[in-house]
């Protein structure tokens, strides 16, 4: 196993600069995860990584050892795309064993690393069908084994529960992580889902047109994000965002409401310098105090007036979608709340978890 | 309204769908859903007249239109893959259905539907660029839009956010939710996805293997599934399942070798059914851990156990354990601080878990 740095790396596809002087070091054993929409420059990330993609500029090394020159085998990786790739006419097992037998294992190490794997991945009952006939998630795992036999420096995997449905992509994250923790092994794993990220992470990157944003724990990005789209982009539903602006005191105004800060906020920040300046604040669906019912005195205690405008009902929790005045936010409320689109209810805006952006730069100022 | 009177339709020997009756109430998000196979593209295509029934009828208000053709059945489509037309920029790609020699709209009726619906998918920045300068979700909400810019007598929707990110997925389903309420219309959508299903449906109707399992409001049928398919394919983490034994008034769970009595409204029940073989659903959300033993209440299954894994979720984590040989998953507060290997106690009440026929898998109590 091993750790894995990128240096100033750079690709551009004519125009399009896919990846933008990234500097990254991956830990030795560690699940990394590089988290992004469409396009920001994650796959192109990983390829070069492989040694699929050429950089423009920068370097990569594995192990402490630069492996620019190095062809994709030279490398000692091992790969695992969004669609299985298995032999179909072969066995489970011999899937397994391939990748040993080419280069000519002793028999006996073949099989007890294709027992430890096909254990690892809950393949052992299946040892003896052929590939062809399995689902899925069993013929992703098949592809999970075959990479764990060979006993790779680095796993590289670009969402590899993309194609499955819901519950086999669950089944495969939660083997990856049992893998994960018995292998002690290094991945570098891509995806667009801030879900699969916060599941599966001991570090997430979050990268946006070919930057990097943030890289932390999955805790940490969630409870700090570094700017706005980093605060939007993890979380389901997202962070709420409101426009706003402070004063002198520490108190914040917001349409025509004034709700006063945890004192925290009143000792960290530098409110002369941030008075009238315009602002965002930050706060996530679950931290929103939602009663049901209007308040007289609502401003009073920290509590904003509004309507609901419509619920979702997810089974696990509802996701209540609140008017205040020309805003839209969304609270995450339990699974029996109910009410009607256009009842009146009131917000509880304030929390110790609220984060403040510049509106400007959109980066977080606490 | 539409209304399907025991369809069918084959393809050769496979079944689409096989005797399927449902009706979708006028101006309501009527939801399809259900695995890969199960029949939902069949059906909208047999609502929308590209398909014929083999068996049954439809009926649009009331009139049947097995005979009349898409054309004059006039419903709007929107796919998971949008084609537009690329040599048109933005605004003419969403005016095209209302340009149609079929359609006689006039030029200022036409602008004035395409802003209103440009404006609610949020894309009237983008009017005037060609399809190939847009993103993925951008693309996909102008093929949206082209479906929604005609007032048809019903919109059918086949999975038109399934090849999105996630993140433009959750934002794209609320504002269709929005639209329908606002355009107060008729919307026939089919999505595999459980969390879209409950998040826009004001019904949803479950089916699989081309049947119908279940339909109703989504929560009534999360909290009253009829099957035991029901119980784990909406459940998200999937329910977990317990092998059960009743007799002599105590319910014996096989794998985890626990006994315990049964509360007398349940053990009524489950008596009157004359089954011994059952399977106790419990969803991930009833499943609480403990870390110290507590007191066994009446109706309290108390199981000890070892964690597993945890997976951290935002506002919560999901919690793999392992109980014998049984893999087991508690949706808990992040306050838990779980350790691999951590010897824990899993508790859950009677009264909150689902029991199934293990024969039949039919709901029992």
């Amino acid at each position: 196993m091993a750790q894995v740095e990128l240096e100033d790396l750079t690709k551009s596809f004519g125009d399009l600069v896919a990846v933008d002087h990234i500097d990254l070091a991956i830990k030795d054993g560690e699940i990394f995860v590089l988290l992004g929409p469409s396009g920001c420059g994650k796959t192109t990330t990983l390829r070069m990584i492989a040694g699929l993609e050429t950089p423009d500029c920068g370097d990569i090394f594995i192990d402490r050892q630069k492996v620019n020159e190095l062809s994709t085998r030279e490398r000692d990786i091992a790969m695992m795309f969004q669609l299985p790739t298995v032999y179909p006419h072969l066995s489970v097992h011999d899937n397994i064993s391939f990748p040993l037998r080419t280069q000519g294992y002793d028999q006996n190490l073949i099989e007890e690393r294709v027992d430890q794997a096909a254990a690892i991945l809950e393949l052992t009952p299946q040892l003896n069908e052929r590939a062809s006939k399995l689902s899925g998630g069993k013929k992703q795992a098949v592809a999970l084994a075959r990479s764990i036999v060979r006993e790779p420096q680095v796993f590289l995997m670009d969402e590899p529960t993309t194609a499955l449905d819901a519950k086999l992509g669950d089944r495969l994250q939660k083997r990856l992580k049992i893998m994960h923790e018995d292998l002690n092994a290094t991945v570098i794993y891509v995806t667009h889902d801030q879900m699969e990220a916060l599941n599966l992470a001991d570090r997430v990157a979050v990268m946006y047109q070919g930057e990097i944003f943030q890289v932390d724990s999955p805790t940490q990005i969630y409870a700090q994000p570094r700017n706005l789209f980093v605060a939007n982009f993890m979380g389901s539903p997202g962070m709420n965002f409101l426009d706003c602006t402070i004063d002198g005191e520490g108190t914040i105004h917001f349409h025509g409401f004034d709700l006063t800060l945890p004192q925290d906020f009143n000792q960290n920040l530098n409110l002369e310098h941030l008075t009238d300046h315009k602002l965002i604040f930050g706060l996530r669906p679950e931290n929103i105090q939602l009663t049901k019912g209007a308040s007289d005195e609502a401003s009073s205690d920290n509590l904003v007036p509004g309507k609901v405008d419509l619920l979702e009902p997810l089974g696990t929790e509802t996701i209540v979608h609140v008017q205040l005045g020309e805003e839209i936010v969304k609270v995450q409320k339990e699974a029996t709340f109910t009410a009607q689109p256009g009842d009146a209810v009131a917000c509880g805006l304030v929390s110790p978890n609220l984060t403040l952006f510049d509106r400007e730069s959109e980066q977080t100022i606490y | 309204m539409i209304r399907f009177e025991s369809v069918t339709k084959r393809y050769g020997e496979t079944i689409g769908i096989e005797g399927v009756s449902f009706e979708v109430p006028d101006r309501s998000f009527y939801v399809v859903t259900g695995p890969t196979g199960a029949g939902k593209t069949t059906t909208l295509n047999l609502t929308s007249g590209v398909l014929k029934p083999e068996e049954g009828d439809i009926y649009f208000d009331g009139e049947r239109v097995n005979d009349i053709s898409p054309r004059k059945r006039d419903v709007a489509f929107a796919f998971q893959d949008f084609i537009l037309y690329p040599n048109m920029n933005v605004f003419d790609n969403i005016a095209f259905p209302l340009r149609s020699s079929l359609r006689n709209v006039d030029r200022d009726t036409i602008q004035a539907k395409v802003e209103q619906v440009a404006g609610a998918l949020s894309i009237t920045s983008h009017l005037k660029k060609n399809p190939s300068q847009l993103s993925g979700g951008e693309m996909q909400r102008v093929g949206i839009a082209r479906a929604l810019v005609r007032e048809p007598n019903a919109f059918l929707m086949d999975e038109p956010l399934s090849n999105l990110d996630a993140k433009i997925r959750e934002e794209l389903r609320a504002e269709l939710k929005r639209l329908q309420s606002e355009m107060d219309q008729t919307f026939l959508y089919a999505t595999p996805d459980k969390t879209e299903a409950f998040s826009i449906a004001e019904e949803i109707l479950l089916i699989n293997d081309g049947k119908i399992i279940q339909h109703g409001k989504p929560l009534e049928v999360y909290n009253d599934p009829q099957t035991l398919f029901v119980a784990t394919y909406l459940s998200q983490p999937e329910a977990n399942l317990f092998q059960g034994y009743v007799s002599d008034g105590r319910l014996e769970l096989t794998e985890v070798e626990s006994t315990s009595s049964i509360p007398e409204d349940l053990l009524q029940t489950l008596l009157s059914s004359n089954t011994q073989d059952v399977i106790v659903a419990v969803y991930p959300e009833d499943l609480a851990i403990e870390m110290n033993s507590s007191k066994n209440k009446e109706g309290g299954i108390e199981l000890n156990a070892k964690v597993e894994t945890s997976r951290f979720m935002g506002a919560s984590q999901v919690v793999d354990i392992s109980c014998g040989e049984l893999s087991l998953k508690s949706v808990s507060s992040l306050d838990l601080n779980l350790e691999r290997g951590s010897e824990v106690r899993v508790t859950f009440k009677l009264d909150e878990a689902y029991f199934f026929d293990d024969g039949d898998q039919s709901r029992l109590c």
